[in-house]
């Protein structure tokens, strides 16, 4: 659509000034069924989880852009409520799995059981064959069973005894773990982080928020409301929305934004592990549903610079020195974004 | 009583061997025995022959030989470093030498007082330009680095020819940067390349929050045409040049009160 000179405020728009003689834009895509949708989802998780806006907003996105999310924080700062909340917004099936020292593949995957009445073996799908998957403590597994995702995270699809077995659309992983520092605990391999869009932070509340916390457990009957939230996001609706996020309208210079922030990665002399072309594409992916989340139909510097370090964060690999140093991947994405000129 | 028993004093037994060791000192050359016959002697040995010389001929062809030369020849210097030496040279017998001047040894000792103060400040990243101007820092826009060579001082001309071929886009894009241009050179905002345009709302909220809606606007304006590639039409495009020049003309105002 082309811009208009009404001097109405623009509905989709929340850049849209106040002042009343400007120029209007209306949006070429209709991101209205977007907006009301994300915004119930908002509203649904906000009945029980206070605060954590950021971690709520990420989420959206990652739905949004298709892509797995790995939620780290200490314990007890809400990251499998958050997981667990989000995908009872989702009216889609919904698998959790706990991921503990022992676990084998078979249990995560399925596995091949005989039947005597048919005389033969049948494959019975294991707690992955679901639309949302929560996968709690994702790093008390070892490295055994945490390479059984590869496949079903990357390509969405199960092979076993040669057949291979494909995952309904939408499929999301929402996987969860402690910092590595917390005892009994294995780091994830590369390969695996590379699969997940996303690595959000989850912190702290502020005082603010936990005197909510209190007061919101205090006076209520104990436990929490978990039945009072609703699903507002059917399968087909997501569907939808994410082909109305992959049609987002991206300036040819920030293609080459995207690929030079993310190809410094590979020559920073901090850094032994740059992020992969994977990496860009998550960037650019996540790019276009935050624009689309926050009321425009094309990507802006400053949607790509807002995703840099939950893209970047777990793709990267500080040298030994830097570590002792005291620098973390944040700073060094820090540093990535002031080293790249804003397209302008 | 022995004469040195191990029931003996220690004392006593030192004193002894202490007086056994002197008079040993005392005697050797009484005590020296006599060389036996057969022995050499300096005496007895055989006389030396002819001393045979080496003919001056043949000394002369071995000194001449080039596989018997055993000194390392000098390396060939190094013009450049001839000249850095040269010039050391120089300096030192300007500068401390029994006929230099005061004046040489000014010039020196201010020369190296500057270079320390700009390897100082190069270090501790201070900005020295406040020293010498009044006015804001003006920070180099890298406009270079654009496609279509726009260049800071031809900024304005830019604009202009944009607007006179109809490029509408092109010229809210330049308009854009004016500003920003504008809001650097009275350190309203830090140009940084790296920063965004949201960033730029931000710094002005602090510095001038009054002007930050009207910039908030004009950003809009930009960011929809220019990354959302939003064509303009001629109408279209004088609400954003309105808009842009009472800002400026607002900046303009505010700089000469």
């Amino acid at each position: 659509m082309e811009p208009s000179t009404n001097h109405s405020p623009e509905p989709n728009a929340p850049d849209t000034p106040a002042a009343a003689d400007t120029l209007a834009f209306t949006n070429r895509t209709d991101l209205s069924q977007l907006a009301g949708t994300t915004e119930a989802v908002r509203r649904e998780v906000g009945r029980v989880l206070v605060g954590q806006h950021d971690l709520v907003e990420l989420l959206l996105v990652a739905l949004l852009a298709d892509g797995h999310v790995l939620l780290e924080g200490v314990p007890g700062v809400a990251k499998t409520l958050t997981a667990k909340l989000l995908a009872r917004t989702l009216d889609v099936p919904f698998g959790r799995i706990q991921f503990t020292p022992d676990l084998m593949p078979s249990d995560v995957l399925g596995t091949s059981v005989y039947v005597p009445a048919k005389g033969a073996f049948e494959f019975r799908p294991g707690p992955i064959f679901s639309s949302v998957v929560l996968i709690d403590e994702i790093n008390r597994a070892p490295a055994k069973t945490q390479s059984a995702l590869f496949e079903v995270m990357e390509e969405r699809h199960v092979t076993y005894d040669g057949t291979t077995y494909n995952l309904d659309e939408p499929f999301l992983v929402l996987a969860t773990q402690n910092p590595v520092e917390q005892e009994g605990t294995y780091r994830l391999p590369e390969a695996q982080l590379d699969r997940f869009l996303f690595k959000v932070l989850v912190p702290y509340p502020t005082e603010a928020e936990e005197v909510l916390i209190l007061q919101g457990h205090h006076a209520g009957p104990g436990g929490l409301p978990l039945e009072e939230v609703k699903s507002v996001l059917s399968s087909d609706q997501l569907k939808a929305l994410r082909q109305q996020v992959r049609r987002q309208h991206v300036e040819p210079r920030l293609f080459e934004y995207v690929a030079k922030l993310v190809g410094l990665t590979r020559t920073h002399k901090s850094l032994y592990l740059g992020a992969s072309p994977r990496a860009s594409l998550a960037l650019l992916n996540g790019a276009k549903a935050l624009a689309a989340l926050r009321g425009r139909d094309f990507v802006t510097p400053e949607d790509v610079q807002h995703l840099a370090a939950p893209v970047l964060r777990h793709r990267i690999q500080l040298t030994p020195e830097r570590e002792l140093e005291g620098l973390g991947p944040d700073d060094l994405v820090r540093q990535l974004i002031q080293q790249v000129e804003v397209p302008r | 009583m022995p004469l040195l028993s191990f029931a003996a004093p220690v004392w006593r037994r030192y004193a002894l061997a202490g007086s056994l060791l002197l008079a040993s000192a005392a005697l050797p050359s009484v005590a020296a025995p006599a060389p036996p016959a057969d022995s050499v002697t300096q005496a007895n040995l055989p006389p030396l022959g002819p001393t045979r010389t080496l003919p001056a001929r043949e000394l002369a062809r071995l000194r001449a030989d080039d596989d018997l030369q055993y000194r390392e020849a000098p390396p060939a210097q190094n013009p450049l470093l001839r000249w850095w030496q040269q010039f050391w040279r120089w300096v030192a017998e300007h500068l401390f030498g029994p006929g230099s001047g005061a004046w040489w040894k000014l010039v020196f000792y201010t020369l190296a007082a500057v270079a320390l103060a700009l390897i100082v400040s190069q270090l501790l990243g201070l900005d020295l330009n406040g020293l010498l101007r009044r006015r804001g820092r003006r920070v180099p826009v890298p406009f270079e680095q654009l496609t279509d060579d726009v260049h800071e001082e031809t900024l304005p001309a830019r604009l202009l020819e944009a607007e006179q071929q109809q490029q509408w886009r092109l010229a809210t894009r330049l308009g854009y940067l004016l500003v920003l241009k504008a809001l650097t050179d009275r350190d309203l905002i830090y140009w940084q390349p790296n920063k965004t345009n949201h960033q730029y709302q931000t710094e002005l909220r602090a510095a001038a929050p009054q002007r930050q809606p009207s910039f908030a606007e004009l950003t809009r304006q930009f960011e929809y045409v220019w990354y959302g590639e939003f064509e303009l039409t001629a109408a279209q495009y004088e609400l954003v040049q309105a808009d842009r020049q009472a800002f400026l003309s607002d900046l303009e105002t505010h700089r000469a009160a």
